[in-house]
C-alpha cells in the first residue's frame, strides 16, 4: 500500500508542477517589449507613438534625406558639380544618375527607412484600435489622428519622390500602399490610387483630431520655450492643422486647385489667430529665429539637429562633402535682395575655412538657456499654406495678397504684377524651404522643363520625366516575383 | 561493482531468471536453515514458492508450467523450519525437491526424460568446479546449464558447484555480466571456469536522463569510454570523438586553422536546418549544432570543448529518434552525452596525467612566389609603364639584386607548446566516497601570442545509506584565451617578397611602400602598405577571460523493489569577459582624427541556469517480462546578459587601460542584452523486454519552452523502437554458439530543433536611441508570426549489430531517414513591407545515411598479451531540399548577387555548388567560355545561368584503423578517408586571377606566373595575366574553380608502454600501481587531390604529443 501512497504522491505533485507550467513559462522579455505590454496602458502606447517620431529625426527620414539632402540636392539647393579639383561625393545626385552607387544607396535608405515607419504606423493604429480602453476617448482620438497623419505624410513623399510625374501622369505605378501590417506584398498601385488613399487618411485624420486643443487653446509660444513646460506645444506633434496642411499639400500636387485653395485658406482663416509669421526682428538677436518658429505648423523635435549642421553645411568640412550655395547663385535666388531674412542670418561667409557663403540654419545656437527651438526642426510652415492659396486662388488678384504676405513677412516688397506671381511663387519655394525638401517637389508638380541649377553660373537644367522618377529600390524590385 | 557503474543493481538477477524459464530470488545465501511462517490454502505450487521466496532468503529453482498443472496446495506454518514446511507442503504431492548450497530445486516427480530419477543419477555424469572472473575473484550465483534442457545449477559464495548430466553433452556456464562458455562432457570432469565480462553487459547505454541495458535499447547510439578516446589523442574531447564515430563530422574549418579558442562546427547525421545568418542567434550558435549533455545536464560546446579529457568517463552519441526523442526540442541534430568519472570506493588513490604537445604550423600549403616571381608578374600585369614606372621597376629590381627575397610566413608563427596536468584523488567506503579533481592546461598556438589556458577543479562525494544515495558535484572552471597580436595570418601571406622586412638600420618602419595604385583608391590617394612587423610590435589586447561554477546534487530513494525516486538540481554561472585593444600607432589609423586614433572595447557576458528535476522509475521483473517506466518532469531557466562599452582615442604610449582614452566611440552607448528562456518538460519513458529476445521502447516527451510561439508553447514529442535480440533465441545458442550478438533494432519519432533563433508569435518593441520632448519611444524590430511551428525531425532508424566469436568480430549498421518538415527560412520581403527577413515555414529537407562500423581482432591473446585489430568505419550522408517551389525566390536572387555558391531549389542537396559551367580557357583568346543551362557557348557570364557544379558533401567519409598490443607495448593508427565531396577554391579565383592594382600589393600565388594562358594556342586553365580594373575583366564563380577533394589524413598514430607494479620492480618501489606513457602524432600528413590554400587567417598545424599517466 505504502508504495501506491508515494507514486500517487509522486504523480500528483508532476501533474501539479505541469499545470503551473504554463505560468512559469511565461516570462517577458527584460530588454525589449512584447506587444501586449505596449498597449497595455496609454503611456506605453504613447512611447509606440513617440516611436515613429523619433524615427523621423533620422538621418534616413526627415531628420536627413526627406529634408536636408536626398531631396534637396534633387532640387538643386546645393551647389555639387562645380567644385574644383575635388569630385563632390553627392555629385551624381546633381545629375540625375540613379544608377550611382550613392543615389542607389539615397533611394535604397530612404524607401526601406519610410516603408518601416509606415509599418509601425499601421501596427500602432491596429494595435490602439483593439485597445481603446487603456485610454480616453479624448486621447485616444488623438493618439489616431497623428499616427494617421503620420502615415498620409510618409505616404505622400514616397509619392512625391517615386512616383510618376502626377500632373501629366497620375496613372502610371507608384508605389504600394499598405493600410495594415501584412506579410505579404501589396501590388504596386496606379499614382492616382495611392493619392485617393493619402487624402482619405488626412480625412480621418482630420475627423479624429477635430477636438484637438491646438483649435482652441492654440499652440503655444515655440521661440521662447524653455523645455520646461512642454504640455502646450501642439505644433510638435501632428495636429489638426498638420492634417490640414499636408490635405492642401495633397490636393495640390494632385492638381486639385478648387479644394486646395479651399483647404488653404480655411486653414489660414482658422490659424492665423494662433499662428504668426516671424518678426524680422526676431532674427536679429544673439539667439536668432532661423527656423522661423512661430510659423511652424509642424516640427519634429530633433536632438541631433545641429549635428546635421556639422554633417553636411558646416565650413570645416572637406570640399567633397559640403554642401552650400555659391554666392552669386545666392545672389540670383534673393533676386538680388539683401534685406531678405530669409538671407541673413542664414546664410553667412564663414570667418574661416571656406570663401563661400555657409548655410547656418541648423547650426547650434549658442545660448546659456535651455531652448526648445534649439532642437526644432521645421516640416511643415505657414507660409507654404499661403503659397498654397496664392498658386491656387481663382483670382491672381488675390493669389498675389497671399503671396505678397509671405514676401512682406521675410522684409522684401510684394509684386505689383499678376503675370508675375507664378514665377514669384517658384522662386519663393526656393527662397524659403532651403533644408526643407519642398522644392523638387514643387519642380516635379510643376513638370518644368527646365530648372535652375545648383551650379554657380546661373545654369540651367533641362529636365524630363526620368529625371524627376526615382527608380524603386532593389530592395523591392528584386524581392517582387 | 562488476557490472560497470552505470548498471543498477537492481536489474542484475533479470538475466538469470527469464534466460532458465526460472523464478529466482534475493542474492544473498543463507546458511542457517531459516524459519518460515505461512498460512496458504488452496494454491498453485509457484504461488507457494513465491510467497515462500519472500521469507527465505534462497534461489528457488522450478519450472513455473510444470508445477502449476499438478494439484494445489495448502500450508499452515508458524515459525517453522524450512525443511518441516517443505515437507508439510509437499507430502501427497507427486513432487520432489532438493535443498542444496543455497538451492532450492523443485521438480514434478512425473516428468520423465529430461528429469533425472534416481536410477538415472546412478548413470549420470558428475561434474564439479568452481567459477571465477578474469580478476581470479570466485563468482557466487554463476548459472551452470547443460545446453537444450532446463537442467542446471549455482555455484555457492566460494564459486563451487557440483552437477551431473545423464548422459554426454554440452555445459553452458555464464554468469551476469559475463561471457558465457562452453564445455564438452563426456565423462566426469573438475572444471576451473574462469569468465571474462562481456562487452554486450558493460554497455550500459547512458541517455543522460536514464540508463538501458544495451541489450534492452532500441535506439542507435555508441558509447565510447575515457580510454577510447585517449588513444586517439590527449587534446580534447571533439577531436578524439570524431576518429570514433562515423556520425560525428567535425566540419573543417578552412578560415581557422588549428587556432585554440575557435570552436569547431560538429553535425552528427548531416544536418536539419538552414543555416543563415538571419537565424543565428547572438551567440553565433550553430543551428545544426548537436546537444551536449555533461553529467545529466545540458551544457555549452565551449565547456565540452575545455573538458579535461583525463576526467572522462564515457560519451554516449545518441543518434536515432528512439534515443533522442528524450529531450524533445532540441534533440534534432543528435545528443552527446558526456559523463564524468565518479569516485569508486576503496582506499586512497592518486593518479597524475601529463599531456605534453607540440604543433608545428604547416606552411607547405600556402604556394606563394618568391621576390624575382613576384616583381616579373607584375611588370606582365602591366603595372610599370610610364616613367615612374620603370622607377619603380628599377628600384625593386635593385633590391632583389641585393638578395631581398622576405619569407614573410615564418614571421608571426612558432612552435606551439601545450602542457597539461591533472590530477585525481579518490576513495572513500560504500556509505561514503569522495573524489577530487584539478587540472591547469596550457596552450600555445601555432601563432605567436595566440594561446589558451584553461583550468578546473571538481569535488565529488557521494554518500549511501540504505534507500538513499545522494551525491554532490561541484565544479570550478575557467580559461583565458588570447588571440594573437600578429593578426590574420592572411596579412602575412600576402607581404610582398621584395619588401625588407626591417630598415638598413636593423629597426622595423612603419611602412614598406606607398604604392600609387591610381582611380581604384576613391581619394586618389596612394596605397601605403603597412608593415605588419610593426603592428605586431604594438601593445595588442584581445583577451577573453571565463569563470565558471556549476553544482550538480542528485539524491534517489529505493523506495520499495520497484518504485524508486530520483531527483537533481543543477546550478550554473559563469562571467566571461572580453577586452579589445588596438593601439593609436596602429597603421589603420593612418588618417583618423587624433582624438579617434585607437580603440578599446569590452564586453561582459554572464549566465545564470539552473535546472530541476523529480523522477519516477519503475522496474519489475516476472517470468520472462522486464518492465521499466520513468516519469520525469523538468524544469530549467537560462537567463543571460551581456553588457558591453567601447572608447576611441589613446595616447601613443597606451597599453589598453580604458582611463587614458579620448572619449567613447562616436554615437556609442553602452550595448547590452538580457536573454532569458525557460523549459519545462514531462517525459514518460517505457521499456519492456520479453524473454531477452523481443524488447520495446517508447517515449513521449512534453516539451513547454517561452521561446516557442505563444500558440503551441508545449509541443510533444515521441518515439517508438523495437529490438529483436536474435542471438538468444535457442536456435542460435544452440546450432551457432560462434554467434555473440545479433541483433536487429528499429525506431521511428520526432524531435525539433530548437537550437536556433528566438522567434516570437507577438511583434516586438525595443528603445530607440534618441529622446525627444515626450521622452524616450519604442520601434518594432520584431514582427511575430503566430502561425510559425518549430521545425520537426521525422526520424527513421534500421539498425544492426553483429559480434562472433566473443566479440573477436564486431559490425554495427545503420541506416536512416531524417526529414526536417517544414523548415525555417527567413525569406526577404520586398523592403514596402517593412518587414526583414521574416521567418516562414516552407519547405522540407530530406536525408538518408547509412553508418558501419566493422571491428576485428584476428590476434586475441589475452592470455601472453597480444592483441591486434583492425577496424573500418564510415558514412554516407545524402539530403536534398524539397517543398519549396516558388517561395524562396528572393533568397536565391540574393545568394547570386551576393556571389554565394549556395541555392535553394526542390530537389537539391544542401551542400551543392552552385556555379556558373565553365568550358575553360579559350586557347584562341584567352577568355574564358561559359555554358549555359541549355549547353550554349558564350564569352558572357550571367550569374542566372548557375547550375549545380559539385557537391561539397563527401560521398563517404570515415577512418580505417588499426592497433596493436604486445606485452606492455601498444600502437594504435587512424586514417581518414573522405571521397567524392568536391571544394569550391577560392584562393585559385582570388589570388591567381583576380588581382586588381590594389591586389598587386601583395604577393600572389605562383601558379598565377606560370600556369596562365599567354599567347593564342595555349592550353591553360588560367586567364591571361591582367590587371582587373573592369567588371569584364573578372574572373566569376564558375565550375572551373570546382575541384574534387578525395584525400587522406594521417588523423591519429599514437605509441604506448605500460608499466605494472606486478611485472617491474621499480613502479613498485615508486609505490606505484603503474605507469603509462603515450606518444601522438596528430593530422602529421594529408594527401589531397586538391592543392589548394588552407588556414586563411590562421595557419593549420601539425602535432606530436606525448603523456604520461601514473596510478599511485
Amino acid at each position: 500500500m505504502k508504495k501506491y501512497i508515494y507514486s500517487i504522491l509522486l504523480l500528483g505533485s508532476l501533474a501539479i508542477s505541469f499545470s503551473a507550467c504554463n505560468k512559469y513559462l511565461d516570462i517577458k522579455p527584460e530588454d525589449k517589449f512584447l506587444s501586449s505590454q505596449i498597449f497595455d496602458s496609454e503611456i506605453n502606447a504613447q512611447t509606440a507613438l513617440n516611436g515613429i517620431y523619433l524615427r523621423m529625426s533620422d538621418d534616413n527620414s526627415y531628420g536627413g534625406n526627406l529634408m536636408l539632402t536626398y531631396v534637396e540636392l534633387l532640387g538643386q539647393q546645393y551647389d555639387v558639380n562645380s567644385t574644383v579639383n575635388t569630385v563632390h561625393q553627392y555629385s551624381p545626385l546633381g545629375s540625375y544618375v540613379y544608377g550611382s552607387t550613392q543615389a542607389l544607396d539615397f533611394a535604397e535608405r530612404t524607401w526601406t527607412f519610410s516603408y518601416s515607419s509606415i509599418l509601425n504606423a499601421n501596427r500602432f493604429i491596429e494595435r490602439l484600435g483593439n485597445s481603446k480602453d487603456i485610454t480616453t476617448q479624448a486621447n485616444f482620438d488623438l493618439m489616431m489622428g497623428q499616427a494617421y497623419v503620420l502615415r498620409a505624410m510618409h505616404y505622400l513623399d514616397l509619392l512625391r519622390l517615386f512616383g510618376p510625374v502626377y500632373s501629366t501622369d497620375s496613372i502610371s505605378l507608384s508605389i504600394p500602399y499598405y493600410s495594415r501590417v501584412t506579410k505579404e506584398a501589396t501590388p504596386i498601385l496606379p499614382a492616382n490610387q495611392v493619392m485617393d488613399s493619402i487624402i482619405r487618411d488626412l480625412d480621418v485624420a482630420k475627423q479624429y483630431l477635430q477636438n484637438d486643443p491646438i483649435r482652441n487653446a492654440g499652440p503655444t509660444d515655440i521661440a521662447n520655450n524653455r523645455g520646461v513646460e512642454v504640455e502646450g506645444l501642439y505644433q510638435l506633434r501632428a495636429n489638426y492643422f498638420t492634417a490640414a496642411a499636408l490635405k492642401a499639400r495633397a490636393l495640390l500636387y494632385r492638381g486639385d486647385k478648387v479644394n486646395a485653395y479651399l483647404e488653404s485658406s480655411t486653414l489660414i482663416d482658422e490659424c492665423s489667430t494662433y499662428l504668426k509669421f516671424t518678426s524680422a526682428s526676431d532674427l536679429f538677436t544673439a539667439t536668432p529665429d532661423r527656423i522661423f518658429s512661430s510659423e511652424i505648423i509642424f516640427g519634429l523635435y530633433n536632438h541631433d539637429i545641429s549635428k546635421k549642421f556639422d554633417l553636411y553645411f558646416s565650413p570645416s568640412l572637406v570640399d567633397e562633402r559640403f554642401l552650400t550655395m555659391k554666392g552669386e547663385l545666392l545672389v540670383n535666388v534673393f533676386e538680388g535682395l539683401s534685406t531678405d531674412c530669409r538671407l541673413n542670418p542664414n546664410w553667412i561667409l564663414p570667418t574661416t575655412g571656406k570663401t563661400v557663403e555657409a548655410f547656418y540654419k541648423y547650426e547650434e545656437l549658442v545660448t546659456s538657456i535651455p531652448l526648445v527651438r534649439k532642437y526644432v526642426q521645421p516640416l511643415i510652415r505657414l507660409s507654404e499654406i499661403y503659397l498654397i492659396a496664392a498658386e491656387t486662388a481663382e483670382d491672381p488678384l488675390v493669389g498675389m495678397t497671399y503671396e505678397n504676405a509671405v514676401r512682406n513677412a521675410r522684409g522684401v516688397h510684394g509684386i505689383e504684377d499678376p503675370a508675375l506671381l507664378e514665377t514669384s511663387i517658384l522662386n519663393e519655394y526656393r527662397r524659403e524651404f532651403i533644408g526643407e525638401g519642398q522644392l523638387f517637389f514643387t519642380y516635379k508638380r510643376m513638370n518644368k522643363s527646365s530648372i535652375q541649377s545648383g551650379q554657380s553660373g546661373g545654369t540651367t537644367i533641362s529636365m524630363h520625366p526620368a529625371q524627376y522618377v526615382v527608380p524603386l529600390p532593389k530592395s523591392e524590385t528584386d524581392s517582387r516575383n | 561493482m562488476r557490472l560497470g557503474r552505470q548498471c543498477q543493481p537492481k536489474l542484475n538477477h533479470l538475466f538469470l531468471c527469464s534466460s532458465l524459464c526460472l523464478a529466482t530470488t534475493t542474492v544473498v545465501a543463507q546458511s542457517n536453515q531459516p524459519k518460515v511462517s505461512l498460512q496458504l490454502k488452496n494454491v498453485s505450487i509457484p504461488t507457494f514458492l513465491s510467497q515462500l521466496n519472500k521469507q527465505v532468503k534462497l534461489r528457488f529453482v522450478y519450472n513455473v508450467t510444470e508445477l502449476s498443472q499438478l494439484p494445489k496446495i495448502s500450508v499452515n506454518a508458524k515459525s517453522q523450519l524450512l525443511e518441516e514446511v517443505l515437507a508439510e507442503a509437499f507430502k501427497g504431492v507427486n513432487v520432489q525437491y532438493r535443498l542444496a548450497n543455497g538451492v532450492l530445486t523443485v521438480r514434478s516427480r512425473n516428468t520423465s526424460g529430461n528429469n533425472p530419477t534416481n536410477s538415472e543419477q546412478a548413470h549420470a555424469i558428475g561434474i564439479s568446479g568452481t567459477v571465477s572472473d578474469d580478476q581470479g575473484q570466485p563468482l557466487e550465483m554463476a548459472t551452470v546449464r547443460q545446453l537444450g534442457t532446463a537442467r542446471g545449477t549455482y555455484t555457492n559464495a566460494k564459486g563451487e558447484f557440483v552437477f551431473s548430466i545423464p548422459e554426454p553433452g554440452e555445459l553452458i556456464v555464464s554468469y551476469v555480466g559475463m561471457e558465457p562458455q562452453r564445455f564438452k562432457i563426456n565423462k566426469p570432469t573438475n572444471l576451473q571456469v574462469q569468465l571474462k565480462p562481456t562487452a554486450g553487459a558493460k554497455e550500459v547505454v547512458v541517455t543522460g536522463i536514464v540508463s538501458r541495458q544495451k541489450e534492452s535499447f532500441t535506439g542507435a547510439a555508441a558509447t565510447f569510454t575515457g580510454d577510447e578516446l585517449k588513444v586517439v589523442g590527449n587534446n580534447n574531447v571533439l577531436q578524439s570523438l570524431k576518429s570514433l564515430d562515423p556520425s560525428f563530422v567535425l566540419v573543417e574549418n578552412n578560415a581557422f586553422g588549428s587556432n585554440p579558442n575557435v570552436l569547431p562546427n560538429i553535425e552528427v547525421r548531416g544536418t536539419t536546418s538552414i543555416s543563415n545568418d538571419g537565424l543565428k542567434d547572438l551567440y553565433g550558435n550553430d543551428p545544426n549544432q548537436p546537444l551536449f549533455i555533461l553529467d545529466g545536464f545540458e551544457t555549452t560546446l565551449r565547456v565540452v570543448a575545455d573538458l579535461d579529457i583525463n576526467r572522462i568517463l564515457s560519451i554516449t552519441i545518441l543518434k536515432d529518434a528512439a534515443s533522442t526523442a528524450m529531450y524533445g526540442a532540441k534533440a534534432a541534430n543528435g545528443v552527446v552525452v558526456i559523463e564524468t568519472k565518479k569516485p569508486v570506493p576503496g582506499k586512497l588513490r592518486l593518479s597524475y596525467n601529463g599531456d605534453f604537445r607540440v604543433e608545428m604550423p604547416d606552411l607547405s600549403v600556402y604556394n606563394m612566389m618568391n621576390s624575382s616571381e613576384k616583381l616579373e608578374f607584375e611588370r606582365l600585369a602591366g603595372a610599370f609603364s610610364g616613367y615612374s614606372g620603370d622607377m619603380r621597376y628599377n628600384k625593386l629590381r635593385t633590391n632583389i639584386a641585393e638578395g631581398v627575397d622576405s619569407y614573410w610566413l615564418s614571421e608571426p608563427v612558432q612552435v606551439g607548446f601545450t602542457n597539461g596536468h591533472s590530477i585525481f584523488v579518490e576513495g572513500g567506503d560504500e556509505v561514503f566516497r569522495y573524489g577530487i579533481n584539478l587540472n591547469y592546461k596550457k596552450t600555445t598556438g601555432a601563432m605567436k601570442g595566440s594561446g589558451r589556458d584553461t583550468w578546473g577543479a571538481a569535488i565529488n562525494m557521494g554518500y549511501r545509506k540504505g534507500k538513499l544515495n545522494l551525491s554532490n558535484q561541484l565544479n570550478i572552471y575557467g580559461y583565458t584565451a588570447n588571440e594573437s597580436n600578429y593578426g590574420s595570418f592572411s596579412d602575412w601571406v600576402g607581404m610582398n617578397p621584395y619588401y625588407r622586412k626591417t630598415g638598413f638600420d636593423g629597426s622595423i618602419t612603419k611602412y614598406v611602400d606607398t604604392v600609387n595604385v591610381g582611380s581604384e583608391n576613391p581619394n586618389f590617394e596612394p596605397q601605403y602598405v603597412a608593415n605588419p612587423l610593426y603592428n605586431a610590435s604594438l601593445p595588442f589586447i584581445n583577451r577573453s577571460k571565463n569563470f565558471g561554477f556549476r553544482n550538480n546534487l542528485q539524491a534517489n530513494v529505493q523506495l520499495t523493489k520497484e518504485f524508486r525516486i530520483d531527483a537533481g538540481l543543477q546550478l550554473e554561472r559563469e562571467n566571461t569577459e572580453n577586452v579589445n585593444f588596438k593601439s593609436a600607432l596602429h597603421t589603420d589609423y593612418r588618417n583618423t582624427d587624433i582624438t579617434k586614433k585607437g580603440s578599446y572595447s569590452r564586453t561582459d557576458y554572464n549566465k545564470f541556469y539552473y535546472q530541476g528535476f523529480a523522477m519516477l522509475t519503475y522496474a519489475k521483473v516476472w517470468d520472462k517480462n522486464s518492465l521499466t517506466g520513468n516519469l520525469r518532469s523538468t524544469i530549467e531557466e537560462n537567463t543571460t546578459r551581456t553588457i558591453g562599452m567601447s572608447a576611441t582615442g589613446f595616447p601613443y604610449n597606451s597599453n589598453g587601460n580604458p582611463a587614458f582614452a579620448f572619449n567613447y566611440t562616436e554615437g556609442g552607448k553602452p550595448s547590452s542584452s538580457v536573454n532569458k528562456y525557460r523549459r519545462a518538460s514531462f517525459i514518460g519513458l517505457l521499456n519492456y523486454m520479453y524473454d531477452r529476445r523481443y524488447t520495446v521502447d517508447i517515449t513521449y516527451r512534453l516539451d513547454g519552452s517561452s521561446s516557442f510561439g505563444v500558440q503551441n508553447k508545449v509541443l510533444p514529442f515521441w518515439s517508438i523502437g523495437a529490438g529483436y535480440n536474435i542471438h538468444n533465441e535457442d536456435f542460435i545458442r544452440d546450432n551457432y554458439p560462434w554467434i555473440t550478438i545479433l541483433k536487429l533494432r528499429g525506431s521511428y519519432g520526432t524531435t525539433a530543433n530548437q537550437g536556433f533563433g528566438n522567434f516570437s508569435s507577438e511583434d516586438i518593441y525595443t528603445y530607440i536611441t534618441g529622446v525627444n520632448l515626450s521622452g524616450q519611444g519604442v520601434e518594432l524590430t520584431t514582427i511575430g508570426n503566430p502561425q510559425l511551428t518549430w521545425q520537426t525531425t521525422k526520424q527513421t532508424n534500421l539498425g544492426l549489430d553483429l559480434a562472433i566469436l566473443n566479440n573477436q568480430y564486431t559490425a554495427t549498421v545503420d541506416a536512416y531517414i531524417k526529414n526536417t518538415d517544414p523548415l525555417i527560412v527567413p525569406i526577404t520581403m520586398p523592403s514596402s513591407t517593412g518587414i526583414y527577413q521574416y521567418p516562414i515555414n516552407v519547405g522540407l529537407q530530406k536525408s538518408r545515411g547509412v553508418e558501419v562500423r566493422l571491428k576485428a581482432s584476428p590476434i586475441y591473446n589475452l592470455k601472453d598479451r597480444i592483441i591486434w585489430n583492425v577496424g573500418i568505419m564510415g558514412a554516407i550522408y545524402k539530403a536534398r531540399y524539397d517543398g519549396f517551389f516558388n517561395t524562396l525566390y528572393s533568397l536565391n536572387k540574393e545568394q547570386a548577387d551576393n556571389q554565394s555558391l549556395q541555392r535553394y531549389y526542390d530537389g537539391n542537396s544542401p551542400t551543392a555548388i552552385w556555379a556558373v559551367k565553365s568550358a575553360g580557357i579559350d586557347p584562341g583568346t584567352g577568355k574564358e567560355i561559359y555554358i549555359n543551362k541549355d549547353g550554349q557557348y558564350t564569352y558572357n557570364y550571367d550569374v542566372g545561368e548557375a547550375v549545380v557544379v559539385g557537391d561539397s558533401r563527401p560521398f563517404a567519409e570515415g577512418t580505417i584503423s588499426t592497433g596493436v598490443v604486445i606485452k606492455n607495448f601498444s600502437m594504435n593508427a587512424i586514417i581518414r578517408y573522405r571521397f567524392g565531396g568536391d571544394v569550391y577554391n577560392q584562393a585559385l579565383l582570388d589570388r591567381v586571377e583576380n588581382i586588381s592594382r590594389i591586389a598587386l600589393t601583395q604577393n600572389q600565388d605562383k601558379r598565377a606566373l606560370y600556369e596562365r594562358w599567354k599567347k593564342p594556342g595555349d592550353v591553360s586553365a588560367y586567364k591571361a595575366i591582367k590587371i582587373i580594373r573592369t567588371d569584364e575583366d573578372k574572373s566569376y564563380q564558375t565550375s572551373r574553380f570546382v575541384q574534387r577533394d578525395n584525400n587522406l589524413v594521417g588523423e591519429s598514430f599514437n605509441l604506448g608502454y605500460e608499466l605494472r607494479k606486478q611485472n617491474t620492480e621499480f613502479i613498485a618501489k615508486l609505490g606505484m600501481q603503474s605507469l603509462r606513457f603515450n606518444l601522438y602524432l596528430n593530422d602529421i600528413f594529408r594527401l589531397s587531390t586538391v592543392k589548394m590554400e588552407r588556414g586563411i587567417t590562421y595557419p593549420f598545424a601539425n602535432t606530436v604529443a606525448f603523456s604520461i599517466n601514473a596510478l599511485f
